[in-house]
């Protein structure tokens, strides 16, 4: 399966979309990876869409519902933290003070 | 009679949209940009957190994408939270740049992976370790599709709009990282 890149820029100023056409990302190559295609109900269940329960008990849609179930509980987990205490301080302390402008 | 200058209640200011916020910043208020930094703190950390697996490197990115904007807010244009997200995620996409150099220089002198110590292990969830490890053998791009989608809880319409591309292949890109997630851990969590 070959996968596609994206750009990334620097520039801070960027827009998104001027984000998009720049230079290829280097990040991750190309690169092959085994996959376990998974039944269009699994997936519709999975991006929040309702799906008829009697789709995701079907015997090829079982043990991807199984595992995808133990795997909530970790992205729920992570979906909840929160930025460490004091870092927003922390970056309010590192702004530059604004230039004063000239009487 | 004059009266005494009167804070803004937070909560007041915080629902501001952002433009107004921004301008206090640029008529030098400077304190007003604590309220972007609140507004966008968590979700940009989750992202970071997610495509670095480090909450050390998720901080200095994060600090370092609030500084970079607050240094150049006289230049947005459009919308700032994509604006944001940008920084960050370029800043995300630079750091694993850099540590896939380092990675290759550690394989070629057959040294563990960066990921993969003693006291991170004990420290860490056997979940949440094998996640990570996975998450860090998918390309870029599907890591952040995936992250997007899966821990920031945000919807193919908003993240189209924030990576600039479409429906259609973020899906594609968040089905194949759940396949490839799928194939890697299965074998442990079927």
């Amino acid at each position: 399966m070959k996968h596609e890149d994206l750009n990334s820029h620097k520039t801070p100023n960027s827009a998104p979309e001027q984000a998009a056409a720049g230079a290829p990302d280097l990040t991750t190559p190309e690169r092959e990876i085994p996959v376990v295609p998974a039944p269009a109900p699994v997936h519709r269940w999975l991006d929040g869409e309702s799906v008829q329960d009697a789709d995701l008990a079907k015997p090829d849609a079982e043990k991807h519902v199984k595992f995808w179930a133990k795997l909530k509980n970790e992205t729920d987990r992570r979906h909840r933290m929160k930025t460490p205490i004091g870092l927003d301080a922390i970056i309010m302390e590192k702004l530059e003070p604004p230039v004063a402008k000239d009487e | 009679m004059v009266k005494a200058p009167q804070r803004t209640p937070p909560e007041a200011v915080t629902t501001a949209p952002d433009e107004e916020i921004i301008e206090r910043v640029l008529a030098g208020h400077r304190e007003a940009f604590h309220l972007l930094v609140t507004k966008y703190s968590d979700p940009l950390y989750r992202h970071a957190l997610g495509m670095t697996g480090s909450p050390d490197v998720a901080e200095d990115i994060l600090q370092v994408s609030f500084i970079k904007a607050y240094q150049h807010l006289g230049e947005v244009r459009g919308r700032f939270d994509a604006w944001l997200f940008r920084i960050l995620a370029n800043g995300c996409k630079d750091w694993l740049k850099n540590i896939r150099r380092t990675h290759v220089s550690y394989e070629e002198d057959d040294q563990p992976s960066h990921y993969a110590t003693p006291d991170e292990d004990l420290d860490r969830g056997q979940l949440r370790d094998d996640l990570d490890r996975a998450l860090q053998t998918l390309p870029a791009t599907l890591r952040e599709a995936f992250v997007m989608k899966h821990v920031e809880g945000r919807s193919y319409e908003e993240m189209a709009d924030l990576l600039s591309t479409t429906v259609g292949a973020l899906k594609m890109r968040v089905h194949r990282a759940r396949e490839a997630l799928q194939a890697l851990l299965e074998e442990k969590y079927a």
